[in-house]
């Protein structure tokens, strides 16, 4: 437990000096700025570079159009940053053979393989809900009215499908030696859950639905339990991820 | 030039954070001689050009490990 907390905080001062943490601070804060304003002034923008004489009805912007903007953007270039700066994370230290000093002084791989996953799981989590805050306080500058049913199942959907992907990139970066290895294993997966989505019978079971589909929960034509299926179906391919990563990583050769 | 005041403070959060991103990337860039692929023009041109994503895959793909 105490190697645990230790090789965690040693990931985060990686993350910091290898300018992740900035990287990802920046990216989402922009992230979270940009979804009300564009929002609020795409309209306009439309309509400024329209030709004289053509004429457009373009809807009042809605709080709702802040959120639409941000399941558009954050689960998808949010995350695309997110599994690109986690793609090497375990392959590259197995190759590098960086690993070897801290294992034979006694750390345990499983201790190890864990404060990989806590590492990309806390920053992604760190980057997402900071996202989130900024477009839920900015957008208190532009709307007066500001609830929406659902929201909170709507955010905590996207966000544990970022955390699904983010257990195949680490396991697929503990099968290869390149960086190759997770984004693949990550690109595999969202390929098979946009089939699943596709076939009747078990698109209700399909993971991408969590970071596809949340806008349906906030202009209430679905219901949050009817994404329960979906989201026990991703918790489950986490858990196994997880645990297929640790039992790889024990049988690896340094 | 009012449409630029109208909206020059809806946008500076989103300014300020290019260029912060651009810049950190820039200094890199200039303050280290080798990187994994590419040289230090295409790098330069590539963090200053590509919004967002330039800088970002400067750090993932062009950073030479010390």
């Amino acid at each position: 437990m105490k190697g645990y907390i230790a090789f965690t905080k040693k990931e985060f001062m990686e993350y910091f000096r290898s300018y992740k943490l900035l990287i990802i601070l920046l990216v989402f804060l922009l992230l979270g700025f940009m979804n009300p304003i564009s929002a609020k002034y795409l309209p306009q923008l439309v309509e400024s570079f329209l030709p004289a004489g053509m004429r457009m009805d373009i809807p009042e912007p809605v709080i709702a159009d802040a959120w639409t903007q941000f399941f558009k953007n954050v689960p998808q270039i949010g995350l695309v940053v997110m599994v690109i700066m986690s793609s090497g994370v375990v392959s590259q230290e197995l190759g590098r053979g960086t690993l070897l000093p801290v294992l034979t002084k006694g750390l345990k791989r499983k201790a190890v393989w864990l404060s990989k996953f806590t590492g990309v799981a806390l920053l992604w989590s760190i980057g997402y809900y900071l996202a989130f805050a900024v477009t839920f306080f900015y957008s208190f500058l532009f709307w007066d009215k500001t609830t929406v049913p659902e929201l909170g199942p709507a955010i905590f959907f996207a966000w544990l499908f970022g955390l699904l992907l983010l257990s195949m990139v680490l396991l697929g970066s503990t099968m290869s030696k390149s960086y190759a290895g997770g984004l693949l294993l990550a690109g595999v997966v969202v390929l098979a859950g946009m089939l699943m989505s596709m076939l009747h019978g078990i698109s209700r079971y399909s993971p991408v639905r969590l970071a596809s589909e949340n806008m349906s929960l906030i202009d209430g034509t679905l219901k949050a339990k009817e994404f329960l299926p979906a989201a026990a179906v991703a918790a489950a391919l986490m858990v196994a991820a997880v645990l297929a990563g640790i039992v790889l990583f024990d049988k690896k050769q340094l | 030039m009012d449409a630029l005041r109208e909206y020059l403070p809806v946008l500076l959060p989103v300014i300020i954070i290019e260029l912060a991103l651009a810049v950190t990337a820039l200094v890199h860039v200039l303050r280290h001689p080798r990187y994994k692929i590419g040289n230090r023009v295409l790098w330069v041109i590539v963090v200053l050009f590509v919004q967002i994503i330039g800088p970002v895959a400067y750090f993932v793909f062009g950073r030479e490990d010390s």
